[in-house]
């Protein structure tokens, strides 16, 4: 987004990171197709891809003090990726 | 089309009927208006503001979706921020203490912490580059907010008095190669900025960021837990992972 190296206009920040959620997906606003496209995906994703949702039927795990969302057999930590919480695949704890 | 151009016209000239000057250039009292908020908001050592917040996203149909957000921001120079959005899209508190910066959502209860440069401006560009975080309202707080905000505007105008949220204001038009923003300044010896809209002009359906500062705090009350973040009960601490390449 042009805004953004341009370095626009004060209070500009305020909306920024949406800017850039909006960014990750601009086909929908709320990265809801690539959330889909995550649970969609047949076989295990790679380790270190990351979503901005977990798909459904995930169940917390904690191991060695770190929280896991284990999803089928994918493990996934969160994170935040700039402004934006997400969920990294992570190899099984 | 050509209705359009009818009714642009008439907007021009409603524009010159209240004593805009030209809008084809760059107005030096437009300019000069604009440093003078920006002046005074970077001699401010304290201050806090809460914001009203509008986002345009368009759909792939062309249908745009309007999101909305507050925030209240409070900041201590040379090396105290923090600030508070709570919306649509997201919730998610920026803490930065002169020692490190904090993100944590509470709805998800997750937090990340790293060590940053000792100064707000630092900070900023740190956040910024490395991490490609962006605190809110970084560039009230930058002392060179006239040049970030001047980079690359090629015109500007005075559109004439408005009153904002009950205060009357100047009102500013600028454009810049791909985006057009206005900005309304508080008219009188505290021309604090009121409203900013960004207007993306070559991006389909040309969608508006609009900010309306619903209250300015010159003299506000800070304590330390202002400032520096304690982690709530069942708060998770989580990383920063890079950015993936876009």
């Amino acid at each position: 987004m042009n805004i953004k190296t341009m370095r626009r206009p004060i209070v500009l920040a305020v909306c920024l990171p949406l800017l850039l959620l909006a960014e990750v997906s601009p086909d929908t606003p709320l990265g809801i197709a690539l959330v889909r496209e995550a649970s969609a995906i047949v076989g295990v994703p790679a380790i270190g891809s990351v979503v901005p949702a977990l798909p459904a039927g995930c169940v917390a795990e904690a191991k060695g003090g770190t929280e896991y969302q284990r999803c089928g057999s994918v493990y996934y930590r969160a994170a935040f990726q700039g402004n934006n919480l997400v969920y990294a695949v992570v190899p099984q704890p | 089309m050509a209705h359009r151009d009818r009714g642009s016209c008439r907007a021009d000239l409603r524009l010159a009927a209240r004593g805009a000057g030209s809008t084809d250039r760059l107005d030096p009292q437009a300019t000069r208006l604009l440093k003078a908020s920006t002046d005074f908001l970077a001699s401010q050592k304290r201050f806090s503001a809460e914001t009203r917040n509008s986002l345009e996203v368009v759909l792939t149909s062309g249908q745009k979706i309007q999101f909305d957000h507050v925030a209240r921001l409070s900041v201590q120079r040379p090396d105290k921020l923090r600030a508070d959005r709570v919306g649509d899209l997201v919730e998610q508190a920026f803490y930065f203490d002169g020692k490190s910066l904090t993100i944590f959502n509470p709805r998800e209860k997750y937090y990340a912490t790293v060590a940053a440069p000792d100064t707000l401006e630092a900070m900023l560009d740190f956040a910024r580059t490395t991490l490609d975080i962006v605190a809110p309202a970084g560039d009230l707080i930058y002392s060179n907010a006239y040049d970030i905000l001047m980079t690359d505007v090629t015109q500007g105008f005075v559109v004439g008095k408005t009153v904002v949220e009950g205060v009357l204001c100047d009102h500013l038009a600028f454009r810049a190669p791909h985006v057009d923003w206005q900005i309304w300044l508080q008219e009188g010896k505290e021309p604090l900025p009121r409203k900013l809209v960004i207007t993306t002009r070559d991006q389909a359906g040309a969608p508006q960021f609009s900010v309306v500062i619903t209250k300015w705090n010159l003299r506000p009350t800070f304590t330390p837990l202002t400032f520096s973040f304690r982690a709530p009960s069942g708060a998770k601490l989580v990383e920063f992972v890079p950015l993936a390449t876009r």
